[in-house]
């Protein structure tokens, strides 16, 4: 019986799925070259749950090398340990109160600080060292949107209405970015030990900096290159547009990979390589991508750097959901897009701290081993015991801390639509997956013209012999396979179809 | 705007007040000397002109000392002139 291979190829909804190999789904799924991967989902590492809604996310990184995780929620900042969350609030001033409506924290290091802003906030830092909690950031520098170090120094950027210059009477907006003396995160005064601010002229509002020596200004209309100038008093940062008229829809929605900018604008998302200007989603996934996420959400769109090559994009396919549920995963060395079905209340890349597997007394943690009885004990190999260790964490939808380390997630990859038999109809009998799982679904969506709605078939399951029966006559068919959560398996490359001719239509 | 710090030359003179970053006071406690660089703020420049300098500041005793007191009231006139700019 003739059997017609249909590959799950690269994920592009843009384009016209028919007759070739570009796959129409592609959902929890990493892009391989010539395959998808499965992704794992989010696994605790402790039920302690953060009680309000997490709004931000980071590790910072102590002398000896190990790390700290921190989280902001609307009223308090946390720094996780074993143990559990710990309030790191300030101890004066009360509660903060971050419009969640329009904000979330934002957080850099610089040396043994970390700095975290939010607009409705006096800057906060804490010595990740010695202080157990924050308290408001020195140099009275203005309240920001975002902070982020560029080489030796602090920026604040999009600055909240209703402050003013240190220094001067001259009104904070939304358009600056101020940048600390050099090597001094305690002085935000213009003019002195070459802390300065700028004000962009044009391209609405600030959304934040991103970049490491060589720093970009992410505007919602533009962008612009930011480099220090060593020993040019005049000038310190030279500040150059790059983009016109198009920059990105959300304040935590871009960052860099190396010096690689990736944002999400308004018509998808882009890759910024010093002034060359990559459309990385056109004829691939824009449009589905603004088909399928929420308008009034999208200031909230999270990209999250991975330490494989992949970056996220997070976001919320409607207005009703409280937490990101839907993801856009980007394999920048293959350049091949696919989604992820997860819900988060905040993602980053973080930083393991090692978890003691000496059994020996009570130590915070030790829930988290097997032989403590522990109800979700991490295998020996767990990432968890190693400190330092890079992984894409998450705050889950009960407040745990998670890593995306736990079982593989429900899985579905389709392919594109085929005439299995050119000018005819055809009876399909079988389908065999090429994937490495005996558990696993396939249904068919038929059609006898283009104009026609698809009819979507049951989802058959793949029976002793690897293949599902399907039984299914006509003149257009399209196979999804849907593999089970927590179902072991490692690539998937399309789907062997017995077909054969059935008649004209 | 209050500046904290007071500044004075070498004889005990005040030369007027100027606001020192939490890290500066840090290196003056310990002994340190520091080195301010002061310059007109870029967007500030059309009005005030193109003004820069730098200074020393030590710990002498109760007081902090500039080695050039000169710079130090050029500075402090920058400083007026960027708070009533």
């Amino acid at each position: 019986m003739p059997k017609a291979t249909l590959q799950f190829g690269e994920w592009r909804p843009d384009v016209a799925l028919l007759d070739n190999q570009y796959a129409s789904i592609a959902d929890n799924v990493f892009p391989g070259l010539n395959c998808y991967k499965p992704v794992p989902g989010l696994q605790p590492i402790s039920n302690d749950m953060l009680p309000e809604r997490c709004i931000g996310l980071f590790s910072a990184r102590r002398l000896d090398g190990t790390w700290t995780t921190y989280a902001g929620t609307p009223h308090k900042l946390w720094k996780w340990t074993t143990a559990g969350w710990v309030n790191v609030t300030r101890t004066t001033g009360g509660d903060y109160n971050v419009p969640t409506e329009e904000e979330m924290w934002s957080f850099a290091q610089f040396g043994v600080h970390l700095i975290a802003v939010a607009v409705s906030e006096v800057p906060q830092w804490i010595n990740v060292e010695t202080e157990v909690n924050f308290s408001p950031l020195p140099g009275n520098p203005p309240k920001a949107h975002n902070v982020h170090v560029i080489g030796d120094f602090v920026f604040l950027s999009a600055l909240a209405l209703g402050g003013t210059i240190p220094g001067s009477s001259i009104p904070t907006n939304l358009r600056q970015i101020l940048w600390s003396g050099i090597n001094d995160p305690t002085n935000y005064t213009p003019g002195t030990g070459l802390s300065d601010y700028q004000e962009m002229p044009d391209g609405g509002i600030v959304k934040g900096i991103a970049g490491n020596e060589v720093g970009y200004i992410v505007q919602d209309r533009s962008i612009r290159l930011l480099q220090f100038l060593p020993g040019d008093i005049n000038t310190i940062f030279s500040i150059n547009r790059v983009v016109k008229d198009r920059g990105c829809m959300s304040e935590f929605g871009f960052g860099t990979v190396a010096d690689d900018l990736y944002f999400m604008s308004e018509d998808g998302p882009y890759k910024l390589s010093g002034n060359q200007l990559d459309p990385i989603g056109q004829e691939k996934i824009s449009e589905w991508f603004v088909a399928n996420s929420s308008v009034e959400a999208r200031l909230f769109i999270q990209f999250v750097p991975t330490n494989r090559p992949y970056i996220v994009f997070a976001f919320q396919s409607n207005g009703s959901t409280q937490f990101y549920d839907r993801a856009l995963i980007y394999n920048w060395l293959l350049q091949r897009w696919s989604t992820a079905t997860v819900a988060a209340q905040a993602w980053a890349q973080l930083s393991s701290s090692p978890l003691d597997l000496d059994t020996t007394g009570d130590e915070p943690g030790d829930e988290w081993l097997e032989w403590a009885g522990s109800p979700q004990p991490h295998s020996l190999d767990s990432l968890i015991y190693y400190g330092g260790r890079p992984f894409l964490g998450a705050i889950d939808e009960l407040g745990r801390l998670c890593s995306l380390t736990g079982p593989n997630l429900l899985a579905k990859m389709q392919t594109s639509e085929a005439h299995l038999v050119p000018g005819m109809r055809a009876y399909v009998s079988e389908v065999y997956p090429l994937c490495d799982t005996d558990l696993g679904t396939i249904s068919v969506e038929t059609r006898e013209r283009l104009g026609d709605a698809p009819a979507t078939s049951l989802d058959y399951p793949l029976e002793i012999t690897g293949s599902a029966s399907v039984l299914t006559s006509a003149r257009l068919h399209r196979f999804k396979l849907t593999i089970p959560a927590g179902e072991d398996w490692t690539r998937a490359e399309g789907v062997l179809a017995e077909a054969q001719p059935d008649g004209h239509a | 705007m209050r500046r904290e710090h007071e500044i004075f030359d070498s004889d005990g003179g005040s030369l007027g007040h100027i606001t020192l970053s939490q890290n500066q006071m840090k290196t003056l406690a310990t002994g340190g000397l520091i080195a301010v660089r002061y310059h007109t703020p870029q967007l500030l420049r059309d009005v005030l002109g193109d003004r820069h300098g730098l200074f020393e500041l030590k710990l002498d005793g109760e007081h902090i000392t500039a080695t050039d007191p000169g710079e130090v009231k050029r500075y402090i006139e920058l400083l007026d002139a960027i708070e009533h700019a």
